[in-house]
């Protein structure tokens, strides 16, 4: 996957998004075979299982909020009622299962933009992000965020540092007033000013060195090639593929 | 005349204030002639960073700057900056991509040159500053003496006739130092140090312009400038430092 050309991955990751959406909801035949050739994928990558699955979980469990009280809410017929603590409980067993297939959709979807953030330098994703028609400022300002980000991090743990070794904690027991909370807050405040300084400074000096080196407003890479046959190749087999799943999906569970 | 036509760089009666502050260069006159390496230096807030950005016309005072005989001016700068490269104080302003290859390379691209001559430059470049196997390093995680010859290796891939250094040795340690000079030795371009590291300036140079409060206060051989202690502690200078 990481040899493989951004667009391709772009083009795959679309691809399964729209396989994904377009199926009959209880298709479990193409959810499986989707599934297995994510998991190839990811293997065949080098890459650790679980940590492609602790992203996905840290995208989807916000998801589950969403999903989970529509069982609750939804009375979809039949209704099963239970009762803890004495409440009862009304739930659609029909609709819970459509929230487990909504959550799998979702999942897979989320899956398959793991997989491709995982194998493609950020940078990489953004340029292809404006070859595909994302303004190229914005292109260059996320860019340009990114890249400096590591660097504005090392910034506040020096100053907080600094602040931490200059302030002294009011002795054990003795009430303060709220007194600490204030200056935590003070100087919460001023370190986030002096770095909103040092970021404004900076891109100032970046900008003046890009403009050295050439830089006219455009975004330019050596990545940004034409495609090659195989990669024109590679984008047809994804599509015919997907295209595959939903008439297999289609052909095997109807409407 | 004939010094006028062989210089590389003129700069005739330059006067520059920011925004609301007072002058920080005032009437600043001299030529530079191919191949000549000259320290600029004097103490802080001289000015010597501001002369530095208004040769490259990132600051634009009044007065008359020439670059290999072009003025300095809008419709001249693609070219005056292919001539030209600086070298930052900090190597963060400098180096802002993913891999150091893609930040040698940076410059290359805009000049819309093939890949494999880029590559050839790009690798060329690193093997001048003996960071050849750095090629794909973040530029983040390197040390700063690391970070500073990476900054230099973007712009000598651009393979520019004139060098200016802004305070190359800053924040280095002796062995950087060291390193650094061994590198700019080697340079047969016309070099422009700013620094206040007199030790430095002497090693590399042959002449010396001094500025002190915006004011050129000495321009002339960098030989009878370090015999003389009162000129360089008149302005804030020390061969000891």
């Amino acid at each position: 996957m990481f040899s493989v050309d951004t667009r391709v991955k772009w083009v795959g990751a679309f691809v399964v998004a729209f396989v994904v959406l377009s199926i009959p909801i209880f298709t479990w035949a193409v959810y499986i075979l989707l599934f297995s050739i994510l998991v190839a994928l990811c293997i065949g990558s080098q890459l650790s299982f679980r940590q492609v699955l602790k992203r996905t979980l840290l995208l989807e469990i916000p998801l589950l909020f969403i999903l989970i009280p529509l069982p609750f809410i939804n009375r979809s017929l039949p209704i099963t009622t239970f009762s803890i603590l004495g409440l009862a409980i009304h739930i659609s067993p029909a609709e819970l299962l459509r929230v487990v297939v909504l959550m799998l959709r979702s999942w897979l979807i989320i899956f398959a933009m793991v997989l491709f953030t995982m194998t493609t330098p950020a940078d990489e994703i953004l340029i292809s992000l404006a070859a595909l028609g994302l303004p190229v400022v914005l292109v260059n300002i996320i860019l340009l965020m990114w890249r400096y980000l590591a660097l504005f991090i090392t910034d506040l743990q020096k100053i907080s540092s600094a602040r931490k070794l200059r302030s002294i904690s009011p002795i054990k027991g003795k009430r303060d007033n709220g007194k600490k909370f204030i200056q935590n807050v003070k100087s919460t405040g001023s370190i986030l000013g002096s770095l909103f300084v040092r970021a404004y400074e900076q891109s100032d000096r970046v900008y003046q060195a890009m403009l050295l080196r050439g830089f006219d407003g455009t975004l330019r890479s050596l990545k940004n090639e034409p495609l090659h046959t195989t990669q024109k190749f590679q984008m047809m087999i994804v599509l015919i593929l997907g295209f595959c799943f939903i008439m297999g999906a289609y052909g095997i569970y109807g409407n | 005349m004939e010094t006028e036509n062989l210089s590389i760089i003129q700069v005739k009666d330059l006067r520059f204030a920011y925004p609301n502050a007072s002058e920080i260069l005032s009437r600043i006159s001299f030529s530079v002639t191919a191949g000549e390496k000259i320290a600029i230096a004097g103490p802080n807030g001289a000015g010597k960073t501001t002369l530095l950005l208004n040769l490259t016309g990132l600051l634009q005072g009044t007065g008359e700057i020439t670059i290999k005989g072009m003025l300095l001016e809008k419709k001249n700068f693609p070219e005056i900056r292919r001539a030209l490269g600086l070298v930052f104080q900090s190597p963060d302003d400098q180096l802002f991509s993913n891999r150091v290859f893609d930040d040698v390379a940076y410059g290359l691209i805009y000049q819309n040159m093939e890949k494999a001559k880029i590559t050839e430059r790009v690798r060329k470049a690193l093997e001048d500053v003996h960071m050849d196997t750095y090629e794909n390093a973040v530029p983040f995680h390197l040390s700063l003496g690391q970070k500073k010859r990476i900054a230099i290796a973007t712009v000598l891939s651009m393979q520019p006739e004139i060098l200016l250094f802004d305070e190359p040795t800053m924040g280095l340690d002796a062995r950087a130092k060291k390193q650094f000079l061994q590198i700019v030795q080697n340079f047969s371009q016309t070099v422009l140090v700013a620094t206040h590291d007199m030790k430095l300036a002497a090693a590399i140079c042959d002449r010396l312009l001094i500025l002190n409060e915006g004011r050129l206060v000495y321009d002339g051989a960098m030989k009878v400038a370090i015999h003389n202690p009162e000129l360089l502690e008149r302005h804030g200078l020390d061969m000891e430092m």
